[in-house]
């Protein structure tokens, strides 16, 4: 079945491009976080940033979203019967969510970076580009709208740029897998992957379950709105070279300990169409490094093991408790910091790290479930309950993880964290109708 | 933190937990006249696409009770899973129903009594709540077993695959090696 679809049904002109286009690569990006500190100043800030923020239909190469936390929304003087209609996980948070995605001990919120995790945050505005000139373009008129109005303060921003190669700080090559939503005529990257109901991402569309989401009311501020997660993730690199090291006996094992940690060699290249050896030719190639499926091919996880990370963030068609179509995720990666130089194993101290983004429209069943039940749990799959993803999990170095091969599989045992959560927040990103309607609120 | 404790910050549900077992127990009145038809009805819904036990496996269901009492004016439904209900209720329905309520073979439901509407014309969300509003926890739930639907059925494997080789003579040798000492510890009996 094929995911190319030529329909285009949904309000692109009204859906932010950022929701639904893949990031750029290479790229270059900006995320900036406000305070809204007096209401009139945050609906001229709308006013303001909504000719930076382009439609879906848009052809431009570069784009800025703006999205609004429960915080935020409170601070702009919606109406609380309008809140009160938001679910309930995005009125708390994602601080208040943490020991449900598992964010304790070190990825605590105690422990996050301020104002991460605060009710100070209220606007998130993100860049993403190609290029630092398409970056400028967009970012300098994001810019005026918010540094010369008083009673908007910017309070943190994170720049991102592409790794060198292409790759995510651990060396793997990022932002491959990417679902076809079903009337958006933007294509998927799994041939083998039917579009999905854009219910699933985008409010007032049907869903997978046949039904259309209750949305926030009123319905031109729910109608092709989206839920944005925005969560800092610190990588350790070092630790993670470490491992890898003290784990094998030789720099090839090394690599293939890493593959089947990741389910991908470092290239991008899937164990699942190279189990033996990496392809960097395939890794490269678009067209076939997401073409793959499980159940027939791989059923017990002998080339992609089923606790491998993205075995677990996205099962395809593997046998597993549940149904994995009500849990996809659109996810966009994009990197922070310098890359710790090849072949370092110390620690350089640096922070370096991947700006994790979902885009979806339910925050329980879809980003909550996939953190609670996929990465920090392994029955789902008949793994044992309590492993945890290698790579993204809330690993406290009494984890395991099980590599299926013949004739034994094999078996790791005292698994660290190698990602520690910096913080972060759930947002709502309103369609470009919503966005005018907020700005022009009288309350 | 436990999981129920962790998902105390959700909605808050009803149903206690024993291991990684949660039970749902509901009460509900029948229609007068209509415990046959509904007894009838769940039972075809339960064998309308083979074994349940395969779509049961699925979604964590260990067992389910549909008891009819009172002078059949009364259904009791009892069922025990390994996942959180409300994590995987949508999840059971797709499975159940395909994401399509008319396949469900939920139209038993019609034969209860306060369900707002039919069930056809039910959203899921409704539908799950009003689950819910029928829900009375149980002052006791207890589970023996540690592990989750799946883990049993793969000690089922495995205890079968023993048992196959132990019923070869050679086993008795091949065992005495010392990496099987855990196995060979079981197979005096």
């Amino acid at each position: 079945m094929s995911t190319v679809e030529t329909g285009v049904t949904l309000e692109l002109d009204d859906i932010q491009s950022g929701v639904l286009h893949p990031r750029p690569s290479p790229y270059v990006g900006v995320y900036i976080l406000l305070r809204i500190d007096d209401r009139r100043a945050g609906r001229e800030l709308l006013r303001r940033l909504i000719p930076a923020v382009a439609g879906t239909a848009s052809s431009q190469k570069a784009w800025g979203s703006v999205a609004l936390s429960f915080q935020g929304l409170k601070a702009l003087g919606v109406p609380q019967s309008s809140l009160d209609s938001f679910p309930l996980p995005f009125q708390q948070g994602m601080a208040a969510r943490a020991a449900f995605l598992g964010d304790v001990g070190e990825s605590a919120p105690e422990n996050w970076e301020k104002p991460l995790g605060t009710p100070d945050v209220h606007v998130a505005i993100s860049v993403l580009s190609p290029d630092a000139e398409g970056l400028e373009s967009v970012l300098a008129r994001a810019r005026k709208a918010y540094q010369e109005l008083s009673g908007i303060s910017g309070i943190w921003h994170l720049d991102c740029h592409v790794l060198p190669n292409e790759k995510e700080a651990f060396g793997f090559k990022d932002g491959i897998s990417h679902p076809a939503v079903e009337g958006s005529g933007i294509p998927g990257t799994n041939p083998k992957e039917p579009p999905f109901k854009a219910g699933e991402f985008i409010l007032g569309y049907p869903d997978e379950l046949g039904e259309v989401e209750p949305m926030p009311r009123p319905e031109v501020l729910g109608k092709n709105g989206s839920y944005i997660v925005f969560r800092k993730l610190h990588q350790r690199v070092a630790a993670f070279r470490q491992y890898l090291k003290a784990t094998s006996s030789s720099p090839e094992e090394e690599e293939l300990l890493a593959a089947k940690l990741m389910g991908r060699w470092r290239s991008g290249a899937p164990l699942a169409l190279c189990p033996f050896r990496d392809d960097p030719g395939l890794g490269a190639d678009p067209k076939r490094n997401n073409d793959f499926l499980y159940k027939d091919e791989d059923p017990k996880g002998l080339k992609t093991p089923p606790g491998s990370h993205i075995r677990r963030m996205n099962p395809r068609d593997s046998e597993i408790a549940g149904a994995a179509r009500l849990h996809r995720m659109i996810r966009r990666g994009t990197s922070y910091g310098p890359m710790l130089p090849s072949g370092v194993l110390e620690d350089d101290g640096a922070e370096r790290g991947l700006a994790f983004v979902f885009v979806g429209a339910r925050l329980e069943r879809q980003f909550e479930f996939i953190q609670s039940e996929w990465v920090n749990k392994g029955q789902f799959f008949d793994g044992p309950l309590g492993d945890k993803d290698p790579i993204v999990g809330a690993n406290d170095g009494s984890s395991r993880f099980t590599i299926p091969q013949e004739p034994i599989r094999r078996r790791l045992q005292g698994l660290p964290a190698f990602v520690v959560t910096r913080g972060g927040e759930y947002f709502f990103a309103p369609g470009l109708r919503a966005l005018r309607w907020l700005a022009a609120l009288e309350t | 933190m436990s999981s129920n404790e962790a998902t105390a910050t959700r909605v808050k549900r009803k149903g206690l937990k024993s291991g990684v077992a949660t039970e749902y127990t509901g009460f509900f009145k029948i229609k007068p006249g209509h415990a046959k038809q509904l007894v009838k009805d769940i039972l075809a819904s339960l064998t309308r696409r083979g074994d349940v036990r395969e779509s049961y496996a699925r979604i964590g269901v260990y067992d389910a009770s549909y008891v009819v009492f009172d002078n059949d004016t009364r259904l009791l439904l009892k069922i025990s899973f390994d996942t959180d209900f409300d994590t995987y209720f949508d999840d059971a329905l797709t499975i159940l129903a395909g994401g399509d309520k008319g396949q469900t073979g939920g139209s038993w439901f019609n034969h209860l009594e306060g369900l707002p509407g039919s069930f056809d014309s039910l959203t899921w969300e409704d539908f799950k709540n009003w689950l819910v509003a029928q829900q009375t926890e149980a002052a006791i739930f207890a589970n023996t077993s540690d592990g989750s639907v799946k883990e049993i059925q793969k000690a089922q494997h495995v205890q079968k695959a023993f048992q196959q080789v132990l019923d070869n003579p050679e086993a008795a040798q091949a065992l005495k090696h010392p990496a099987l000492k855990p196995l060979l510890d079981e197979a005096a009996v």
